[in-house]
């Protein structure tokens, strides 16, 4: 929740330096009209080309796939699929936020966007007991595993603008380097207990541990995705939507039985691929406006 | 207004900006070779009334493990006449400590006991006939199968362990109330044996306590047996009364040559692991209390009693009373050392570290958490890492083995 306060915070500064930017110039329309006017040829030329720097932010969603399956329980008499872990798609927000810089050369752009990403996913299994004394004796053990992961991120994107003045769409393509900041894994454990002469459904209090170790310190993906910007006076208003496709385990192998905590309770890491939807909300500034006279908007077509 | 220089400075730090990530782009891949290594298995059967027992773990041929044990199934109708007996039970796993297969041996085969004793490449242990009460030397091959079946000419098997290629075993003679010493080659054909009175009261308490520990429904009592390498032989049980730790060179009729007697079945040895030069790390407990000497004195000839021994000890209050101990002797980093391993009070296997040459701490390390454990056996592995194969309650209620693989780093740091 406060990662989302900070988002805000973000896009409300943006917003704020956008409408100071789009006052101040106003009232200096005329006169860049007339510079305007005197040197288009070197106008053209010098808007071939803008550095545009500013920050983003917004939620994620995430899916692991995995690339191999480790267990800690080895079932003797029944099928290890029943007690395979159940992921799930695309449920936990997380969050990010990113510093943007680009440089804008004919309707390309190469970007190099540093962002602080917040991560979460999860999984579940389930194991079962039977067969006592008496029938109908069953105990029922489900594991809800959540894991909370924060990335500086280091993606560098081509960007390439379709089309469009004030509002210009875009598509992106890259790749990025993430490395490991911190992480969590939260175990809830609950169930049903028919062992003892009757039914009890029970929830125990989550096992809520540091778990950096258990994940890998880099990893790296692909990414795509598209993008809006909506010019507004000398700034730039970004939606931005990425897919990034993880190309690299993001669990450590080497430290995957290290939480003595979660092996004893019979958790293991598979080797995962994490990917990823973002979408974010940002504000770019140019940065050549700051040494010339010219409107650092786009010029007019 | 910035200049053409500060301008330029700005692009090439933005640049190196982009570039410096390119530079350290990488992930770190899984690497197949390295899963051996270090891992955690329990193996889990999903019947509630299953319970198991593991003795003993080895290391096979091809890096993978055996792992001996007792299972029950709980039966309600048992009794005296038909007593549910825990039958003998083996695991297969790869070495990554993956389930390849398990082994219920012939339900007439019950009360297994260790050590697994290893001789070349087949494994042998001792387990009794539910019939006759009479051992049965037990030969399993690489892949955990029956291969043989041997009668040994005793009752109630206690104890075992290897002298290089003869095997040594310890039982109880139900019928003369004597405990009894032998040793055996490999085909099961007796070597030598030797036969000692268990004393007054062998008849009633002994007796008891001896039944409730092959039926696993009273205290697990330390039997042990082994040889001082190139001198006398050694076993911990019943003589003159009290579980006491004897030696032994098969002279026929003779008493021991050297006891370290105990307090009936209330203190003794523990474990025992020979040093040299008349050396040895033991562990001893006392009424209740726990004891390591990771190196005291023993003369096979010693006639002394425990509780004289014990102050020359570390006491382990952390320990469970009375609590099983394994002690294995091993090289780690090129140093001589004596590892312990037992169980907690807070249910947890305990490894403790002791230079071999001079008994100084090391240090510890505990496995286990969340769920109880207490260790069975542990073993070193051909990568110089360490096996320990124990007990885990899932879901703190169902006993289920367990096998943790500590790779050579690891134990290494327990080695400074």
């Amino acid at each position: 929740m406060k990662r989302l306060y900070l988002v805000l915070l973000c896009g409300l500064l943006a917003m704020n330096l956008a409408y100071a930017q789009s006052n101040n110039s106003s009232k200096k329309r005329k006169k860049t009209a007339a510079a305007y006017n005197k040197q288009s040829k070197e106008i053209e030329k010098f808007l071939e080309k803008q550095w545009w720097l500013g920050p983003k932010g917004g939620i994620n969603l995430s899916q692991p796939r995995v690339e191999k399956e480790y267990f800690i329980m080895a079932p003797t008499n029944y099928d290890p699929s029943l007690i395979a872990k159940k992921y799930d798609k695309f449920k936990q927000v997380g969050s990010q936020v990113t510093f943007e810089i680009s440089f804008y050369y004919r309707r390309f752009s190469f970007s190099f966007q540093p962002t602080y990403q917040h991560t979460a996913f999860s999984y579940s299994n389930t194991y079962i007991w039977q067969g006592g004394t008496n029938a109908g004796q069953l105990v029922q053990l489900e594991y809800e595993q959540l894991q909370k992961v924060d990335h500086l991120q280091f993606p560098i994107l081509i960007k390439y603008e379709v089309a469009g003045n004030r509002l210009r769409p875009y598509l992106q393509a890259g790749f990025y380097q993430g490395v490991l900041l911190n992480a969590t894994k939260e175990v809830t454990i609950s169930g049903n207990d028919n062992a003892s002469g009757g039914l009890s459904q029970f929830e125990n209090e989550p096992i809520i541990v540091g778990a950096k170790d258990l994940f890998a310190k880099n990893h790296w993906g692909l990414i795509g995705g598209a993008g809006l910007y909506y010019k507004l006076g000398n700034v730039r208003l970004n939606l931005d939507m990425m897919y990034k496709s993880g190309m690299s385990n993001i669990t450590s192998a080497k430290n995957r039985y290290d939480n003595d905590r979660l092996s004893g309770v019979g958790d293991s890491m598979d080797d995962l691929l994490l990917d990823n939807i973002t979408v974010s909300l940002g504000c770019l500034f140019p940065l050549r406006f700051l040494e010339n006279s010219f409107k650092s908007a786009d010029r007019k077509k | 207004m910035i200049s053409r220089m500060q301008q330029s400075t700005i692009r090439t730090s933005l640049l190196l900006l982009l570039i410096a990530p390119l530079l350290t782009m990488c992930g770190e891949e899984p690497d197949p070779r390295t899963e051996a290594e270090k891992f955690v298995s329990i193996y889990d059967n999903n019947q509630l009334n299953a319970i198991y027992f593991p003795i003993d773990v080895k290391q096979t041929a091809d890096g993978g493990y055996i792992i001996l044990a007792a299972k029950e199934i709980i039966a309600p109708d048992a009794n005296s006449n038909n007593p549910n007996f825990y039958y003998t039970y083996i695991i297969r796993a790869d070495k990554n400590g993956n389930f390849i297969r398990e082994n219920e041996l012939e339900s007439n085969y019950v009360s297994p006991v260790g050590d697994l004793v290893q001789v070349d490449t087949t494994f042998y242990f001792f387990c009794r006939d539910v019939q006759t009460f009479q051992a049965k030397m037990i030969t399993i091959n690489q892949q955990g199968n029956l291969a043989n079946a041997s009668d040994v000419g005793v009752t109630y098997p206690a104890a075992a362990s290897s002298s290089e290629s003869s095997i040594i075993m310890m039982g109880y003679d139900n019928v003369d109330r004597k405990t009894v010493i032998k040793t055996l080659s490999t085909a099961g054909a007796q070597l030598q044996s030797a036969s000692f009175d268990i004393g007054p009261g062998g008849d009633k308490e002994v007796e008891a306590a001896i039944i409730d520990h092959f039926t696993k429904k009273g205290r697990r009592l330390p039997f042990l047996a082994g040889r001082i390498p190139n001198g006398p032989y050694y076993f911990n049980g019943f003589y003159n009364y009290s579980l006491s730790l004897c030696f032994t060179s098969f002279v026929q009729d003779a008493p021991p040559s050297g006891v370290v007697l105990g307090q009936q079945y209330k203190g003794g040895v523990s474990a025992l692991a020979p040093l040299g030069n008349n050396q040895v790390a033991l562990a001893s407990f006392n009424f209740g209390d726990n004891f390591f000497l990771p190196r005291q004195e023993l003369v096979p000839s010693v006639q002394t009693n425990i509780t004289e021994l014990n102050p020359n000890g570390f006491s382990l209050p952390e320990l469970t009373p009375e609590a099983h101990v394994k002690i294995l002797r091993t090289t780690i980093n090129e140093k001589d050392v004596v590892i312990y391993a037992s169980t907690t009070q807070s249910r947890q296997i305990g490894l403790y570290f002791y230079d071999a040459s001079t008994g100084a701490f090391m240090s510890s390390r505990y496995l286990g958490f969340s769920n109880p454990y207490e260790v069975a056996s542990l073993t070193p592995t051909k990568d110089g890492g360490l096996a320990v194969c124990g007990t885990t309650y899932v879901a703190g209620r169902f006993s289920r083995i367990c096998l943790f693989k500590l790779s050579k780093g690891e134990i290494s740091e327990n080695v400074k």
